[in-house]
């Protein structure tokens, strides 16, 4: 007799991109995944991570039973046992410190369960101290978008790439990270390959050759974008505002401003025009090693040949000047007009697949839900809305709560889904401060390196195994329906929570997910127009915001006005900073990234036998000049030293990074590169600086 | 009774079919006759999810076949990938294929994989299928807006857009085809007549009158046999296809084979302007091609293992395929980077054939 096989929409739990495919099933079991060929962002492309997600359900090392940490290991215990310790230890600190309590919500889990945790945290522990992961890949975004803009999300569909004519990639390598978005930009490239027609740049000495598709990647690294772009900016790591407020000064010189949006749409031009008077381009040049005269090709191309849109990632945001940095690529859009339309816009390339929603949720310890930044004015708002009191502080960012947690202020971590141990910087204090909480919850699906320090290990099912929503990068909010059952007691991270809200005698009770949403469309003024109705109806999702039940979703932002108080968007000038050197002790700069076969801490995929094959191991990337120097070849292992750390590494030599640079991706635990990273911040959004530590070898 | 090779115009007697059917039913009833007397256990089939893209399916319930009937799937989803992936060995199966994945089918037994009297192939007449993604821009540059278009017909050679509005606008399918999408592996398409099914289907050579049936060819003695019972039973009603429409249908086949060839040469012309060594820098290796191939080997792991560098590798892809491709462009599909595989494996025989081999 034949089996039973079904297929079942899901999203793919990596990356935010959200690509969409169907679990095939079989008997129970899922069998492989299959592509959506109309999916508006996958298009039937996956990248080798979701094509392999699916061999994380039901894999051998999964969680099965709650476990807590006794004397001799950790020991299984009932799930009525857990939530109880649990509970406890909320109703005991929420009466003498409440703010000692920290609730790290994640962006892997679904919008649900990360309102529900910033619920708890707000009204049950009474504290704002909560967090996820959003702070360390585009907290500045957040913060700069929000202020500038109004709206804290990417402007544009990413399919909308395909109607840019200029695409500007900056500290992002999506060949590699986001393979579905640029196959818009294979589109692109396709559609624009129509043969010599003069552009109005030829005055600039600028004849473009064949196409009029450009790209502009700027990028310290050869990437894989790098290598298919028309021109390449490989500034030095750390320079990036020398780079943009470059740009931005050739574009007020070549008087290539769009100053009727200028004036109707924004604010504040007139201080960026004063504060770059002084500023000198030659200097610029020197600092970012980057030509003068190809900065002026690029800022040209960008201003004059729209629609073109800015995209984004970590290489923007990981500095401590990261908020500054994404105002300049605002100001860069603003001033040239560039957003609002079809093909212009200005898109973060966010992290996590629902790294967007559960900003939205408002899992942030200085924003309410629906990025009601947190006084007492909206402490009263959101005391309206749920009826219960909620503390009108702004908690802790999850970068500065270490350090509170290093001289025991924090008594209590619970930590949903994420694995800070390994993605948080400077590896060795993270392990200091979780041997000084008290009592650490993990929720997760394996044992990953941060739940192997918790004092209560709770299994949680994973994406296929839960029914939700998740939100990606473009504001595309899809619901996921549980396709099978979890492995033995685990269970969803809703399921869990709701369980702690029966023992913790909440005032709100929820039976399941769909009644958390309805009460999300209540309090979240974007979310208000979108129901479990209409999503199964419309599988592939609906864009917030989305304001009423009979409203489409809106694919692009601005287009009319923006939404800050005032209707305009405000230019705000940004200070130039290097943000780091080469100097004679360090005469390195060390950053990190992403590979195309791994996930970040890839607790996840270095659990997938294929991915695992290309690549198992933390290497140190060189550039053949260097290495010829220091007398190094191929996989030699070397000491590599920051101020922060010093661990033995093997090496890679490649012409992918460029002299006096060191490249090692983020994904691995021998050693992680966090062992290197130190604890400095942006003071605006508490993103650590990843990007740009000094360092030197050691043979 | 029907014969071996010999050309008919049948249609479903099956209401509820024939509600819903392109043309005449008979595939759809041919797949509910099939699992209604259990001569298979599965039917793999796609089902229509939007007017752009189609559903996979497996069905096992014959009553399921009632919401099949009538999908005109465009998109590129490869069933011989399905079954190749999804389907045990011993599975007694009914597809409909498309010519190329007719080949691919053969090429599954040939290794051993399937046993070919456990299948019951229909295949379909094609003339291509359509990337849904390609479609939309393409009719974003006409200036229309995709997401007010309610439906699309598909016709003998026109493509049909019913817009929201209600008015109606109709591409020529063939010359227009370039201009709404038609994805590049079927333009320079040699191979749109299945060959070795058990029974062949399509509307190319209905004449006018005839647009409600199917043109049938029975073309193994399984087929034979199987459509003068359904005959018998009263499932279907049978008309010996006259000549003209015969004519009507080789005049088909003949002007696509020429576009195609034209188009064909076309694109040879292109991939050798822009260069073999500019295209093959692009690749990534994510390996999607290989996961979307039919035809692959399940060996990919030794190529990670041995972490080759991206070129090796598709020169690796290229020889291991290039007695095996069947031109079915699914690597193309989803390659992010946009390699045209398939076309750099015609490109290579074809100078292969001019070297004289």
């Amino acid at each position: 007799m034949s089996s039973n096989i079904r297929l079942i929409y899901s999203i793919c739990p990596f990356c935010g991109a959200g690509c969409g495919f169907y679990l095939v099933v079989r008997d129970g079991v899922v069998i492989g995944v299959e592509r959506i060929f109309d999916h508006p962002v996958s298009v039937g492309v996956l990248c080798p991570k979701g094509a392999y997600a699916w061999k994380l359900i039901r894999h051998p090392d999964r969680l099965t039973t709650p476990l807590k940490r006794t004397e001799r290991g950790f020991k299984p215990i009932s799930w009525r046992e857990a939530i109880r310790l649990i509970a406890d230890r909320i109703k005991e600190l929420r009466r003498d410190d409440p703010d000692s309590m920290y609730f790290l919500a994640s962006a892997k889990c679904t919008n649900e369960e990360n309102y529900l945790v910033q619920k708890i945290a707000r009204t049950i522990a009474g504290t704002n101290n909560v967090d996820h992961c959003a702070r360390l890949c585009h907290a500045p975004t957040v913060a700069a978008l929000a202020r500038s803009l109004g709206s804290a999300a990417m402007t544009n569909p990413m399919n909308d790439v395909a109607n840019a004519k200029t695409l500007f990639i900056i500290g992002y390598n999506p060949a590699e990270t986001h393979p579905a978005i640029f196959r818009f930009v294979s589109e692109a490239k396709k559609k624009y390959a129509v043969p010599i027609r003069r552009l109005l740049l030829s005055r600039y000495a600028y004849t473009p050759s064949e196409t009029e598709f450009r790209m502009i990647v700027a990028d310290p690294r050869k990437t894989m974008t790098a290598l298919q772009s028309d021109i390449h900016l490989q500034h030095k790591p750390g320079t990036d505002s020398y780079l943009l407020n470059a740009m931005i000064k050739i574009i007020i010189d070549h008087d290539l401003v769009d100053k009727k949006f200028v004036e109707e749409r924004t604010e504040g031009y007139e201080l960026l025009v004063k504060s770059l008077r002084r500023f000198d381009l030659e200097y610029a040049s020197r600092i970012t090693g980057v030509p003068l005269k190809l900065i002026e090709e690029a800022a040209i191309i960008y201003a004059s040949n729209k629609p073109s849109t800015i995209y984004y990632g970590m290489g923007i945001t990981q500095h401590r000047n990261g908020t500054s940095l994404v105002q300049a690529l605002v100001n860069l859009a603003l001033i040239t007009g560039n957003i609002g339309r079809p093909g212009a816009g200005i898109c973060p390339a966010r992290g996590q697949n629902n790294v967007q929603g559960a900003c939205d949720m408002a899992a942030l310890p200085d924003f309410f839900p629906g990025y009601r930044k947190i006084n007492p004015d909206t402490a009263k708002t959101m005391k309206e809305l749920w009826g219960l009191e909620v503390p009108d502080k702004r908690g802790l960012f999850s970068t500065e709560m270490w350090n509170e947690a290093l001289v025991g202020k924090i008594k209590f971590l619970y930590i949903m889904g994420e694995n800070p141990l390994i993605s948080e910087p400077g590896y060795y204090r993270i392990v200091r401060a979780l041997k000084r909480i008290d009592f650490v919850v993990v929720q997760d699906i394996f044992l990953t390196e941060n739940a192997k320090y918790a004092d209560l290990i709770l299994p949680a099912a994973l994406w296929a195994e839960k029914t939700g929503t998740m939100t990606n990068t473009e504001r595309r909010v899809q619901l996921i329906e549980k396709a099978v059952d979890p492995p033995g007691e685990a269970k969803s991270d809703l399921e869990i929570l709701l369980m702690l809200l029966k023992e913790l005698e909440a005032p709100f009770q929820y039976s399941g997910p769909s009644e958390v949403f309805e009460e999300i469309r209540r309090v979240i003024p974007t979310y208000k127009g979108i129901t479990y109705e209409r999503l199964k109806k419309n599988r592939y999702g609906i864009q917030w915001p989305c304001p009423s039940e009979d409203h489409p979703g809106t694919p692009i932002l601005h287009t009319e006005k923006f939404p800050t108080p005032n209707g305009k968007a405000k230019i705000i000038p940004v200070r130039p900073e290097a943000t780091v050197a080469q100097t004679g002790d360090y005469p390195f700069i060390l950053i990190s990234g992403r590979r195309i076969t791994h996930y970040n801490t890839g607790t996840m995929t270095r659990r997938i036998l294929e991915l695992l094959l290309t690549e198992g191991s933390s290497y140190l990337y060189i550039s053949p000049e260097d290495a010829t120097q220091l007398g190094l070849s191929d996989e030699d292992i070397v000491e590599l030293e920051t101020p922060y750390g010093r661990e033995k590494i093997p090496i890679r030599i490649t012409p992918e990074v460029p002299k006096g640079v060191l490249f090692v991706p983020n994904h691995f635990i021998d050693p992680p590169v966090n062992a290197f990273t130190g604890d400095i911040i942006d003071y605006e959004s508490g993103i650590p600086e990843y990007k740009g530590v000094p360092a030197r070898i050691i043979k | 009774m029907l014969r071996l090779n010999h050309h008919y115009y049948i249609r479903s007697t099956d209401k509820n079919i024939l509600v819903k059917a392109c043309c005449g039913g008979v595939v759809s009833s041919i797949l509910k006759y099939l699992l209604d007397e259990e001569i298979v256990d599965l039917v793999i089939a796609i089902k229509q999810s939007s007017i752009y893209s189609g559903k996979p399916v497996f069905i096992t319930d014959s009553k399921e076949i009632y919401n099949i009937a009538g999908s005109f799937t465009v998109s590129p989803i490869n069933i011989a990938k399905l079954l190749r992936d999804y389907v045990k060995p011993n599975e007694r199966v009914a597809l409909t294929l498309k010519p190329c994945e007719v080949k691919a089918v053969e090429y599954l037994v040939s290794k051993d994989m399937f046993k070919r009297e456990n299948m019951f192939l229909i295949g379909l007449n094609c003339g291509g299928l359509i990337d849904p993604f390609a479609f939309q821009s393409r009719l974003m540059e006409m200036g229309f807006d995709p997401s007010k278009i309610k439906d699309i017909k598909y016709t003998e050679d026109r493509v049909e857009l019913i817009l929201t509005n209600e008015n109606m606008i109709s591409v020529n399918y063939v010359e227009g085809a370039k201009g709404l999408g038609l994805r590049e592996a079927c333009r320079r398409c040699l191979n749109h007549v299945p060959s070795n099914v058990d029974v062949a289907c399509g509307y190319w050579g209905l004449l006018p009158g005839y647009e409600k049936y199917t043109y049938t060819i029975p073309m193994s003695e399984k087929g034979v046999e199987i459509l003068n019972n359904m005959e018998k039973e009263g499932l279907i009603e049978v008309v010996e296809a006259p000549q003209e429409g015969r004519d009507l249908r080789s005049k088909m086949i003949t002007l696509i084979d020429k576009l195609s060839s034209i188009y064909r040469s076309k694109s040879f012309e292109e991939l050798d302007r822009i260069g073999l060594e500019k295209i093959l820098s692009r690749c990534i290796m994510c390996l999607e091609c290989w996961h979307a191939c039919p035809i692959r080997s399940e060996k990919e792991i030794i190529i990670w293992e041995k972490k080759i560098s991206p070129i090796l590798w598709q020169v690796s892809v290229i020889s291991y395929m290039y007695d095996k491709c069947v031109e079915c462009g699914s690597c193309e599909d989803v390659c992010p980077m946009k390699i045209p595989f398939s076309l750099i494996i015609s490109r290579i025989r074809s100078l292969r054939k001019e070297l004289g081999v």
